[in-house]
């Protein structure tokens, strides 16, 4: 009887233990605020997983051409700076992940303006 | 110190880390409230269960409190470091660290989960029960180590990977031992 409620003990630590200890997922819709020259553009960024961690992207900018997704051909999550990049339009973004892992805060570069 | 007394001790150190880890995580980070709620609540709500279902000496259940806080208390520590900065908060570290601890108490507590799985079953041999229970202890505790090697060793997705494949190979291994025996039984 005791050894079965220490295992069943040691299992049900481990299930509680386990979503705490695994690694958060970035998929999803990461929405921002671009600031440029002329006024405020709303861009959504919708990041996907795939099962090995891989990550790949879209960008939208709803203010700008809303529905278009642009297909984000870099995209980089690694000790907390995520960054891609859209050859296209000479756009790289960069940013550092905030310690609640809710947010990141960084700066899109286009061509040679930084916004 | 007697291993009452050194259970005893380890149980409620375990308990008062797992305490503090799980208040901390929910000042830091109030986001994470759930999982400060369910991993702080866990140790005590077990450790109230063991005491009360079982009778005499409670040594044992007091180690497998102090195992279960070193498994909460991993888990929650790596949250509580990511939401204070000390570590990135991508960083694989406390899954890797959470898969060692698994692989490690899979190892420590593998020889009496085969005992469990035949323990109430009467009608089979003593000799052929003892000769299950050996080789799956065995199994049960290299995959344990194996697990816990692997998380250490590769790095976050072949961990994952090898860490899971390795318990699953072997917990499937002794299901087909037991299967086999209990087939074997049938037929004699």
């Amino acid at each position: 009887m005791k050894k079965l409620i220490s295992i069943l003990m040691l299992l049900v630590a481990m299930l509680v233990a386990a979503p705490a200890a695994a690694q958060d997922n970035w998929a999803g819709d990461w929405h921002g605020t671009l600031t440029t020259p002329r006024g405020q553009l709303r861009l959504v960024l919708t990041l996907r997983q795939a099962q090995g961690g891989a990550l790949t992207a879209e960008l939208e900018s709803i203010d700008q051409a809303p529905g278009q997704k642009i297909p984000v051909p870099t995209v980089a999550l690694a000790s907390g700076r995520l960054t891609f990049a859209i050859p296209a339009f000479g756009l790289t973004y960069e940013g550092v992940l905030d310690p609640t892992g809710n947010r990141f805060n960084g700066t899109v570069h286009q061509s040679s303006t930084c916004l | 110190m007697r291993k009452p007394q050194l259970a005893m001790a380890l149980a409620i150190v375990g308990f008062l880390v797992v305490t503090a880890l799980a208040v901390a995580l929910a000042l830091l980070a109030p986001d994470k409230l759930r999982a400060a709620l369910l991993g702080g609540l866990a140790l005590p709500l077990l450790w109230a269960a063991g005491e009360f279902l079982t009778k005499g000496d409670k040594t044992s259940i007091r180690f497998a409190v102090a195992a279960a806080a070193a498994v909460l208390t991993i888990a929650l520590s790596g949250k509580v470091a990511k939401a204070a900065g000390l570590i990135a908060p991508d960083s694989g570290l406390s899954q890797s660290l959470f898969g060692v601890a698994s692989g490690l108490v899979l190892a420590a507590y593998g020889n009496q989960i085969p005992k469990l799985l035949q323990r109430y079953d009467p009608t089979v041999d003593t000799a052929r029960r003892q000769a299950f229970q050996r080789q799956a202890a065995w199994v049960f505790v290299l995959t344990g180590l194996g697990s816990a090697a692997a998380w250490l060793a590769l790095p976050g997705d072949s961990a994952r990977f090898w860490g899971t494949a390795i318990v699953a190979g072997g917990v499937a291994l002794v299901l087909a031992r037991l299967l086999q025996c209990r087939l074997r039984r049938k037929g004699a």
